[in-house]
């Protein structure tokens, strides 16, 4: 019986001699860029196929499709096998050693698009990007002391999204990668497990993979962003920057006091995320209007939510404040580079926004400064030194009762701010917005991230209860500012 | 509070096999206390030995599950140092006298069929050598202690001399497969950093 003819063979059919020839070399040359497995290359091959026939249904003629597509832009990433392997920076050290099952530390960073994706292009795009981040095309290994993260050249896949945000990523075939990129109507998403980067280093890469993105899918010019991802990766991209940037300075405990946790029955994962889509100037007018940080701002909005759900009487709010160690130290790195800091109140102490403001402001002026980051990182060093010659055996079940033990008892929620993201003015067509989900919490309710693009502020919240208390406090607190913002987000898990 | 909702319907990940596994662990801490418990009462010989290693060793090796590098040959390996270590719990509890004539049979065959399926798929395995490696050094160095040992029988002997050639044989096929691989693959391995 013949075989049936694919679509793109139907296609290269209906093309005149001339076209269907530069098509067939075109498909040829990708076989010099790739010395992938026979399966792997096909499918490679069916990518550039299904883009290819994507831009004919659109109207994009033969030589431009075949320009965007260049397989040159593989930049001999998968022409050659990869020798690299990377150690794991001082923070990442801890993830893989308390991971079980069902809890990992994973991130997401989403960009929305003011168009639903065409899953065809964001897969040549994720085939172009990955070669720019050699570090991230790695899978996780098991050493004698450590793991580490070793070169793994395949096609990297995109998924519809299916599952719960910041689900466990499966490590443990050969060759399994430690980031997915995910797609839904007009958002991509991009999750990582925290061994791998943490929010700025992901950011980088989710700018990358959204620039190339909207180049293939607009036809848009060559700009510094196409530069970056066809420039060389360099050396400090990868380097374990809490090593080159310690200093002196006696370590600080990472021992605290167990905060006060807000009630619900605790969920298996996330059970619902809350996007707070707010506008960026009457969120800083409100911020302003307290003589107020934004940061310290959601944090008293926060405070004040927190004490709302939950019944205790006595003890402290905590709330963690992660820190981007690359403000005090100008470091390239796209591993971790992060430390943190807690901001505590009592729970009679939270009552009115002003008084909390006004200790919230000082506690960040007071903790979040350089000498005690720097502190931080002293303590990570410490603890991975004294930690190096023990056996994996025996390391990775006592890191596992410890984390089991202690996990994030020592705080309430969290607020991580990634800023405002800047990308070439270009971009503001295509994309609406950006969005950060934090996964990882353990005995914590709720985790909050905030991140800025083109005017539009979101902060987003992970539930891990289904009491709706928390959120529906934000909500009107929010309101109560006169912010102007809209709430998206899912439904409750179950 | 009206949320607009913008997540695709999900079906979260089934519990049961969480709860399985919960209701087995306490089988085998039940079953493994109990034994432990009777055979106090009951007095030598100390079979309550095997049937605790026993239960650690199925929980090891099929219900706690491995998050990273889950492949053949690891698996392969796992299982004979787990049946070598229940073996000897049993030869020294139990029945004496033939431990040290099947665990270094038992180990060389784990380091055969590693040895074949490095040899079947190199690309796909190069990476995933390292716990043979262990288990081929641990047998060459087990196997020359028992060979040289005094009251040693012939037949012991004799396995324990070919088990240690098996382990020499796999390193040198590693070497000579992976080359230059090999040598790296030794220092991600044993890296500090």
């Amino acid at each position: 019986m013949a075989k049936k003819k694919s679509e793109f063979e139907i296609y290269l059919l209906s093309l005149p001699g001339k076209e269907k020839e530069k098509l067939e070399s075109f498909m040829a040359s990708i076989d010099t860029y790739c010395i992938l497995g026979k399966k792997e290359l096909k499918a490679m091959k069916n990518d550039f196929q299904n883009a290819l026939l994507w831009y004919a249904s659109n109207g994009v003629d033969t030589d431009t499709a075949i320009r965007y597509l260049n397989p040159a832009d593989f930049g001999g990433f998968f022409a050659r096998k990869s020798l690299l392997w990377f150690p794991l920076d001082d923070a990442a050290k801890v993830y893989p050693l308390s991971m079980k099952s069902n809890f990992m530390a994973v991130f997401r960073l989403s960009c929305i698009f003011k168009e639903d994706v065409v899953p065809q292009l964001l897969q040549i795009a994720l085939n172009f990007t990955v070669k720019r981040f050699p570090h991230f095309a790695t899978t996780l290994k098991k050493g004698v002391f450590w793991h580490y993260l070793n070169a793994s050249k395949h096609r990297y896949t995109i998924e519809e999204e299916n599952s719960v945000p910041c689900s466990p990523i499966r490590l443990e075939r050969t060759g399994s990668q430690t980031f997915r990129v995910l797609y839904w109507k007009n958002r991509v998403s991009v999750e990582f497990f925290h061994v791998l980067t943490d929010g700025t280093g992901g950011m980088r890469f989710l700018k990358s993979l959204a620039a190339e993105y909207l180049r293939l899918k607009e036809l848009l010019e060559d700009d510094e962003e196409y530069e970056f991802l066809n420039s060389f990766p360099v050396k400090e991209e990868s380097e374990n920057a809490f090593e080159c940037y310690l200093q002196k300075v006696p370590p600080a405990g990472f021992m605290d006091r167990l905060a006060v946790q807000m009630n619900g029955k605790l969920s298996n994962g996330p059970s619902r995320i809350i996007h707070f889509r707010m506008d960026t100037k009457s969120l800083l007018d409100a911020a302003h209007k307290h003589n107020a940080t934004v940061t310290a701002f959601l944090l008293a909005l926060m405070f004040m939510a927190g004490r709302s759900a939950t019944d205790s009487m006595n003890g402290e709010h905590a709330v963690q404040v992660p820190v981007n160690m690359r403000k005090y130290h100008p470091s390239r790195t796209l591993s971790n580079f992060s430390m943190y800091f807690m901001v505590r109140e009592e729970l009679d102490s939270i009552s009115d926004i002003d008084s909390l403001i006004e200790d919230i402001g000082r506690q960040i002026r007071e903790k979040g400064t350089e000498e005690n980051m720097d502190r931080m990182v002293a303590s990570a060093a410490r603890f991975v030194r004294m930690a190096r010659y023990v056996p994996m055996v025996i390391k990775q079940p006592v890191a596992k009762q410890i984390y089991g033990f202690l996990g994030d008892k020592l705080f309430s929620n969290t607020l991580s701010n990634l800023g405002t993201v800047q990308l070439p003015e270009v971009y503001s067509k295509y994309i609406d917005s950006m969005q950060f989900v934090l996964g990882t919490g353990i005995t914590n309710r709720a985790a909050c991230a905030l991140v800025s693009y083109n005017g539009v502020t979101v902060f987003s919240v992970t539930k891990y209860t289904a009491d709706p208390t928390f959120e529906e406090r934000m909500n009107s607190l929010l309101k109560a500012e006169n912010i102007s913002f809209t709430v998206e987000g899912s439904a409750v898990w179950k | 509070m009206e949320v607009k909702n913008v997540y695709p319907p999900v079906k979260r990940r089934s519990r049961a096999s969480d709860i399985a596994t919960c209701i087995i662990k306490w089988v085998f801490a039940t079953g493994s206390t109990a034994s432990v418990i009777v055979n106090l009462l009951t007095g030598s010989p100390w079979w309550c030995a095997t049937v605790v290693t026993g239960c650690a060793v199925l929980w090891y090796l099929f219900l706690s599950p491995r998050l990273v590098e889950r492949n053949a040959i690891g698996f392969f390996i796992r299982i004979s140092c787990c049946a070598a270590l229940v073996l000897s719990v049993i030869g020294y509890t139990l029945s004496p006298g033939w431990a040290g004539f099947v665990i270094p049979m038992v180990s060389g065959a784990g380091l055969l069929i590693s040895m074949i399926l490095l040899l079947s798929d190199k690309e796909g395995q190069k990476n995933n050598v390292h716990p043979a490696l262990l288990l081929s050094l641990v047998t060459v160095a087990g196997s020359l202690v028992y060979f040289f040992r005094e009251n040693t029988m012939f037949r012991d002997r004799l396995v324990s001399g070919i088990s240690a050639l098996t382990g020499l044989v796999f390193i040198i096929v590693a070497i000579s497969v992976l080359g230059m691989d090999f040598f790296r693959e030794l220092r991600r391995r044993f890296h500090l950093k």
